[in-house]
């Protein structure tokens, strides 16, 4: 009954325009490097005081779906991650750029993207009580046991040299260190700067990390052309995906989903990690490893669905318990509590209308962001065409004026010390991907363990003895050791190997 | 690895955006972006052609200004003196 009246609510003219609306915001706002999709809600909260709750919310939800596929879109064709959540698909999807075949990256990034979105969307409605349930079952010895899994993705992500990529990982950690001890609130490594207090500010950081490094690297090796010269290319249509391409990624973007929409309703964890996670799973899964990080176009489609599946995860424990699974879902609490609406058990309870729509709009969201990414995937495919020196310096004031969004001259110090770090780690062949896996897990990481050795007296089996801690951590450790495993495999049955340099 | 790469064009590059980020306060975005982008296309990439070279950084910086500085409201610096004037009148 109060699903068919949330349908009826959300096919309103007046509230589904909210739906394009929103998603349009966000595709806009998540393709802006320096504005992330958290600041872009936080900056419209107060629009939703002259808008319903339903409106408001629906408003909201598509422009978080919208904002974490848009991320995609300057990561494949500039290197600029427009959010954290595109930091994989970046990694991946610019050596598509760099061959001319912008547009198949496009569109595996926005199928991806909508179908993940849309497999959790009918998650969200059919199983959220008990995905909610497991969830909540989960405790500080498990959120350290998912972090470590998530690191142990990065032998994966760095099957060709295990050493330099735990190097990666190693400097990623180190830096997660920085700012106030989430425990005691002692300072660490600020050197007396104040901008460094909450901990490194992870966009501008990926900004410089990607973004600004990769022009410092083109100008010092005077390679000033976007893309791979084709003589003929200007002749040649744009390639898209095909749907048999599509087809074959069919299982990739399944799992994905479903494992992003597991992480995304883990609160804290979100859709970065997820895209992670979904990342490492992938190159797991995959016969040839060793072909992620040169342009695969599983190395797009898993993060895609992933993030984009983690989003719509997110919802579930702030439906369903009141507990954000995300930075973006804890300030859209502030758009529910404007309109007088406690996220929780008591909202199915007095606005399961409400729910619904907010449901059936979230699901909606997912076809309306392919129909716009449909119409303008060959707009953004040619803005490679514009000259590089054009570009690199557009890109270079975006990395300056798009870390200002996130604070004064320190932060913009920040993003050039990560674009120097970029440069240097690229150029010793060092995985940068192991840098994002050690800034983003590490405080889960840290925080986690501690607070789990607090609970149980500093009894360390004690943390890692419990059930699920112990099988997380045991597949991480599968993990960590598989590529030494495949390696011994190889060699007494003859085969080549993986190649373990460059 | 590092001995392949052009370091004159490098430091070139990095010190034109050092020179940005301190300037920045003194000039405001609208100047300081404009002698910043001159100075890339000019300095490090060897542009020529005045289309490019004058009329892409102002292109470029008036875009920025319209999304960030106007759109998004971010507080872009205003710089001081007569820059304050200038960015006041706009922003």
């Amino acid at each position: 009954m109060e699903l068919t009246q949330g349908l009826e609510l959300l096919l309103t003219p007046s509230v589904f325009a909210f739906v394009f609306l929103g998603t349009a915001t966000g595709l806009f706002l998540g393709a802006l490097p320096g504005l992330d999709i958290t600041t872009g809600v936080a900056l419209l909260l107060p629009v939703t005081y002259a808008l319903s709750p339903v409106q408001a919310l629906i408003f909201f939800a598509s422009m978080y779906a919208g904002g974490v596929f848009a991320g995609s879109i300057t990561g494949i064709l500039f290197r600029i991650p427009g959010s954290s959540e595109a930091v994989m698909t970046t990694l991946e999807g610019h050596h598509f750029t760099a061959r001319g075949e912008a547009g198949i990256a496009l569109g595996i990034s926005i199928y991806s993207s909508a179908i993940g979105g849309l497999i959790a969307s009918v998650a969200l409605l059919s199983i959220t009580p008990f995905l909610a349930a497991v969830a909540l079952g989960f405790g500080p010895a498990e959120y350290f046991a998912v972090g470590v899994l998530g690191l142990s993705c990065m032998s994966a992500v760095a099957s060709r040299n295990q050493l330099r990529g735990t190097a990666a990982v190693l400097i990623g950690l180190l830096l997660a260190t920085v700012g106030m001890d989430q425990i005691t609130g002692v300072p660490r490594f600020d050197f007396g700067i104040q901008s460094l207090l909450g901990g490194i500010p992870f966009v501008p950081a990926m900004i410089g990390l990607f973004a600004a490094s990769e022009v410092y690297r083109r100008i010092a090796r005077r390679d000033h052309a976007l893309v791979v010269p084709v003589s003929d290319r200007a002749s040649l249509p744009l390639r898209l995906i095909r749907i048999r391409e599509l087809l074959a990624l069919r299982w990739t973007i399944l799992r994905s989903a479903l494992l992003g929409l597991f992480v995304g309703i883990l609160p804290g964890a979100g859709a970065t990690t997820a895209a992670i996670v979904g990342y490492g799973a992938e190159v797991r899964f995959s016969n040839k490893p060793e072909e992620f990080g040169k342009g695969k176009v599983e190395g797009i489609a898993a993060p895609e669905a992933a993030n984009n599946a983690a989003a719509v995860g997110a919802m579930i424990p702030l439906l369903s318990l009141g507990i954000p699974g995300s930075a973006t879902t804890a300030v859209l609490i502030g758009a529910f509590l404007i309109h007088n609406l406690q996220p929780g058990p008591f909202l199915f309870a007095d606005h399961g209308d409400v729910v619904y729509a907010l449901f059936g709009g979230i699901a909606a969201t997912n076809i309306v962001m392919l129909l716009f990414g449909l119409l303008f995937i060959r707009f953004f495919a040619r803005l490679v065409d514009v000259p590089y020196p054009l570009l690199a310096t557009s890109i270079l004031t975006l990395s300056v004026v798009g870390t200002l969004a996130f604070g004064g001259l320190g932060v913009v110090v920040v993003m050039l010390f990560f674009a120097a770090l970029g440069l240097t780690l690229e150029a010793n062949q060092y995985p940068l991907a192991g840098v994002v896996l050690g800034l983003v897990l590490g405080p889960i990481v840290e925080t986690s363990l501690r607070r789990a050795l607090l609970m149980t007296g500093f009894d360390f089996w004690a943390v890692v003895s419990r059930p699920v801690t112990a099988g997380l951590l045991l597949v991480a450790l599968g993990f960590l050791l598989a590529p030494a495993g495949r390696r011994l495999w190889r060699r007494f049955s003859g085969g080549a190997g993986i190649p373990t340099s460059g | 690895m590092l001995g392949s790469f052009c370091w004159t064009d490098l430091l070139l590059a990095a010190g034109i955006t050092i020179g940005y980020v301190l300037l920045l306060p003194h000039l405001g975005f609208l100047v300081g972006t404009l002698l910043f982008q001159f100075a890339l296309l000019f300095g490090v990439f060897r542009e020529r052609r005045a289309s490019v070279v004058l009329g892409g950084p102002f292109a470029l910086t008036l875009l920025f200004l319209l999304i960030f500085g106007i759109g998004m409201d971010i507080a872009l610096p205003h710089g001081r003196g007569i820059f304050l004037g200038l960015s006041r009148f706009l922003y």
